[in-house]
């Protein structure tokens, strides 16, 4: 696709590498919001405009637990309440200046998400959607009858306004900004200005965080969990980060709501001001994530890669209420609709199930789909296609000092099934190591105990000198002990190579601040891992699969690119689960290339697999497991002629010459059978 | 406050919590066997069970008191609509989200609790109903501690309404049925069950239980159209307090917080509410599937 005009990229002061086109869109923003205002200065506008501003602030915020994270959240309107009252708190009750009390508000609102989202988090779905709840009734209930400090559904009175140069600026207010011999405005637009500009702010960091290392990695772990924490990512920390961050804008939001009219009330914050916001988000486009949702204006003139979605559905959904209004005040309404129409929240509840149903991706993203559109919208180039035929050495770990992976006497129990009994396994430096057995046989369950998915019952596992059966997957990524999965992890929705650059995690260095600013230090980074990315892809030779969405491609191609993830980490160790699993027989040798290519690259491999030509083809060492022990060990010659190995796993030589449709049709039996057999169970129970 | 002076008090409390608590507390136990009956067939719930409620409650309102229809009559007629509404919230809200999102169902069915709210307050108005019990209301005295006959009344239909629905589940080969979605949807697909209408099966199940609690709770604290949500809620913290597929378990936990909940308002009416959420909370934290609910190993 040709790059636009607009989506060429510049270096301003600030940001680095930004299109022309967010360039220009953000200071056509910036002259929108100070002149619009200007020429349609009237009080019930402009407080509408200050609504779309500062619930637009929380709304990004949501978006990134919501859209981004994928954990529904209804506790938002708890934490706005927060912001709120902890800013009215402090400029009233602490004499706090307005401009600090905006700031601590939100940080203090960040505090309250941290320490709901520290104990809370490890729960999911229905679960983390109750709790949520319940946070937002409990602070609807302190803030109704711990009456001492919140007054109660009387309500705090005479907030003040934020100061300009002694002046507060109040809605009634008029005074002149600049200057004696400058226009007059109202307070309204003035406390418009501040807002606005604070969400603008809020908008072009967020785009900035939402588009690099952190928004991969968020997205990420919502896409897998398990494969983001064998990359080294861990999990319950950028949940409980995300989460934070979204607490912040919330409570930042709700500290400028607080000194909008200068007055609140605990009967604002019912858990359904919670619900309100999270149909802001979705019906803007929470769902669109990585692909990026843009503002039809700002797709327009081929902005910045952002989301906009939480933008697009404050502005609809705060205007929707007061157009509903007006409607019911013509004549031709009936009377019997005057009622309805009063009952916005009827709206919003149809709208959240339509947008649900009929476009998951919100009016931001349906707007992306408008033919010529995606034209417009600025990507990063691509990195250069060379031939690669071996990793770099600083694409590898440990160096020379390559450590020894021993799994020694582990034992696995789930309840009486002894599942893993008593299985020693050296995988030594620089082999393959294949491990066979059959289903059931405790294969799978000691990868897990290798890698950490599960605490074993007994036994230990080291890599090297160190320790690994009580680490958590991550901790265990950390000293370069990865894996793919017999069923794939892939990070559907992004790129191949964006699945690999989740795989640089723990070997970038550039923090948080970094990319909000978008320093020369973050896109001299990102444009450096994008380059070794690319490489890893061609080591591979799947370069030309770069742009392509991961779920897009056939099972093999798929695996290959789990396995450029899991190099992308830099790995000792590698453990490959069943990489042969479902994919065809071409694909197969493509996939014993590329095992022996890595190998030889000095990473060591220890390679679980049913499909023989496969593991005897490649591996160095073979050992098999049945019924949770190791029955034999050897050179692969050495297991194909062994008897116990013939008569445990095999069963039938034969089976060493099965043709894999073969194999997949007594797969497909065995476990029809199995189905049958357990519904049997509980029917004739 | 000194201790001797604590524990008498609690004891004067305790009999009138207890009668009290153990009829709220078998509401709540009705309304989170829905929650049981759909999250075991289906793993999603309906989020709006305590709308229904607050309908079914209005509805029997409406026939009761407006129309002066017989009791019976009133109830199969709410019976009714909740089959009608299990059907629909399956299809609107459940049935196009559960494939495409894992949270769209979540969402969805917070949608339909806000709507129902706001059509209850459109219809109905905003004002507490009255609806009053066909038992009177004159207050029976045991041992000096005051039960209303409806709340015998609740005790006693509830607790009938889920050895029924725990019957029909365990004993009937429709329940069986239902049973094998749960255990294994694909599997009970292979051996004929039809799996869609067993899952519209179960909503409509949990609805009737919603609905019913809706009719036997409207005579004692009053029907309006935000009186399901706390409702819903709490009985979700029996739910997954007593574990979310144990009905036995469910049973046991929302009578002891019924109780709980009486015991609590009798020394402070504002932490009523507060005091099951906090609990919610921290039992999730501790426990992120709920209490008694299997630990279920991701499969990689």
């Amino acid at each position: 696709m040709k790059t636009s005009f607009w989506a060429r990229r510049i270096d301003t002061p600030i940001f680095s590498r930004v299109s022309l086109g967010s360039v220009v869109l953000t200071l056509a923003a910036v002259a929108a919001i100070f002149l619009v205002p200007m020429a349609i200065d009237n009080a019930y506008s402009m407080r509408i405009a200050q609504q779309i501003a500062f619930y637009t602030i929380a709304a990004i915020g949501l978006n990134v637990v919501v859209g981004y994270q994928g954990q529904v959240s209804l506790g938002h309107g708890g934490l706005f309440a927060v912001g709120a009252y902890a800013s009215a708190l402090l400029a009233t009750q602490g004499g706090v200046p307005v401009w600090i009390a905006f700031v601590l508000a939100a940080g203090v609102a960040g505090g309250v998400g941290a320490l709901l989202a520290l104990p809370t988090l490890r729960a999911k779905g229905p679960y983390l959607a109750m709790v949520t709840i319940a946070f937002s009734i409990i602070v609807f209930v302190v803030a109704q009858s711990w009456t001492d400090v919140t007054r109660g559904p009387e309500g705090i009175k005479n907030i003040p306004g934020p100061e300009w140069f002694g002046t507060q600026i109040r809605q009634l207010r008029t005074f002149r900004p600049f200057g004696d011999s400058g226009p007059t405005i109202s307070g309204a637009v003035a406390y418009f200005w501040i807002v606005a500009l604070a969400a603008l702010l809020v908008q072009l960091l967020t785009n900035n965080l939402l588009t690099g290392r952190w928004g991969r990695t968020i997205n990420a772990v919502r896409q897998s969990e398990i494969a983001a924490e064998t990359i080294g990512v861990s999990v319950y920390r950028w949940k409980v980060g995300a989460f934070t961050l979204s607490a912040v804008l919330a409570g930042l939001s709700g500290a400028f709501f607080a000194h909008q009219d200068g007055y609140i009330v605990s009967d604002t914050f019912t858990f359904n001001k919670s619900v309100e916001l999270l149909v802001f988000v979705i019906l803007g486009g929470a769902f669109t994530f990585n692909k990026s949702v843009e503002l039809l204006v700002f797709v327009i003139l081929g902005g910045a890669r952002t989301l906009f979605g939480p933008l697009v559905g404050s502005t609809v959904l705060v205007i929707l209420p007061e157009f509903l209004k007006t409607l019911s005040e013509y004549p031709f309404v009936p009377a019997w609709a005057k009622p309805i129409l009063e009952h916005y929240l009827l709206f919003y509840g149809a709208l959240l199930i339509l947008a649900l149903i009929t476009m998951p991706e919100g009016i931001a993203g349906a707007l992306k789909r408008l033919p010529g559109v995606a034209r417009l919208l600025p990507s990063v180039p691509l990195p250069a296609t060379r031939a690669v035929t071996a990793l770099a050495p600083s694409e590898l770990r440990n160096g020379a000092t390559r450590p020894i992976l021993v799994a020694d006497d582990i034992k696995m129990y789930f309840g009486g099934l002894k599942a893993v009994d008593g299985v020693t396994l050296d995988v030594h430096p620089g082999k393959i190591q294949g491990l066979i057995g059959p289903n059931g046989s405790g294969k799978s369950t000691l990868v897990n105990v290798l890698t950490g998915v599960y605490r074993p019952t007994g036994g230990q596992v080291r890599l090297g000198d160190a320790i690994l059966d009580n680490l958590s997957p991550h901790s265990i990524a950390a000293l370069g002990v990865t894996r793919t999965f017999q069923n794939i992890q892939l990070f559907k929705d992004l790129t191949v190579l964006e699945n690999v650059l989740v795989g640089y995690h723990l070997r970038m260095r550039y923090g948080f601040v970094d990319q909000m600013l978008r320093t020369r230090r973050y896109v001299r980074e990102e444009s450096a891992y994008r380059q070794r990315a690319m490489d890893l892809l061609s080591f591979l030779d799947i370069a030309h699969l770069a742009t392509a969405e991961a779920q897009s491609l056939p099972y093999g191609l798929q695996r290959l690119v789990e396995i450029a993830r899991a190099l992308a980490l830099g790995p000792s160790v590698l453990i490959l689960d069943e990489p042969a699993a479902g994919i065809n027989a071409s694909e197969i040798g493509q996939v014993s290339e590329v095992i022996r290519r890595v190998r030889d690259a000095g990473v060591t491999i220890l390679v679980i697999e049913h499909h023989m030509d496969l593991v005897m083809g490649v591996s160095d060492h073979v050992a098999a497991l049945d019924r949770g022990q190791k029955i034999a060990e050897g050179t692969p010659a050495e297991i194909q002629a062994n008897d116990r190995v013939i008569e445990a796993y095999l069963g039938d030589p034969n089976m060493f010459s099965l043709s894999v449709a073969e194999a997949a049709e007594v797969a497909v039996a065995e476990a029809t059978e199995e189905a049958e057999a357990v519904t049997h169970a509980v029917l004739e129970r | 406050m000194d201790v001797g002076e604590l524990v008498a008090s609690f004891f004067r409390v305790l009999p009138q919590a207890l009668v009290s608590g153990l009829a709220l507390g078998s509401v709540y136990a009705l309304i989170a066997q829905g929650y049981y009956v759909t999250f075991t067939t289906t793993e999603t719930l309906n989020f709006a069970q305590g709308e229904f409620l607050m309908v079914g409650a209005l509805t029997s309102f409406s026939l009761l008191v407006l129309a002066g229809l017989p009791y019976l009559v009133a109830v199969v007629a709410v019976i009714l609509l909740m089959v009608l509404m299990g059907i629909a919230v399956e299809r609107v809200a459940i049935r196009p989200l559960r494939q495409l999102l894992s949270v769209g169902w979540i969402l969805s069915t917070v949608g339909v609790s806000v709507i129902l709210r706001q059509f209850a307050e459109i219809y109905w108005g905003r004002e507490q109903k009255r609806v009053p019990s066909i038992f009177g209301d004159t207050p029976l005295y045991i041992a000096n501690t005051g039960i209303f006959p409806q709340e015998l009344f609740i005790i006693l239909a509830s607790l009938l309404t889920m050895a029924a629905l725990l019957f029909f589940l365990k004993r009937s080969t429709f329940g069986k049925a239902l049973q094998a979605v749960a255990f294994n949807p694909a599997a009970a697909g292979l051996m004929g069950i039809n799996v869609r209408q067993m899952v519209v099966v179960a909503y409509v199940i949990s609805s009737i239980l919603a609905g019913i609690a809706g009719v036997l709770i409207a005579p004692v604290i009053f029907a309006h159209a935000e009186m399901g949500a706390l409702l819903g809620l709490k009985a979700f913290a029996a739910a997954i307090i007593g574990g979310i597929e144990n009905p036995v378990g469910i049973l046991v936990v929302g009578i002891g917080l019924g109780i709980a909940e009486f015991i609590v308002a009798s020394y402070n009416a504002s932490f009523r509410d507060a005091v099951t959420f906090l609990l919610l909370i921290l039992i999730l934290a501790w426990r992120p599937q709920g209490l008694f609910q299997r630990v279920t190993a991701e499969k990689v």
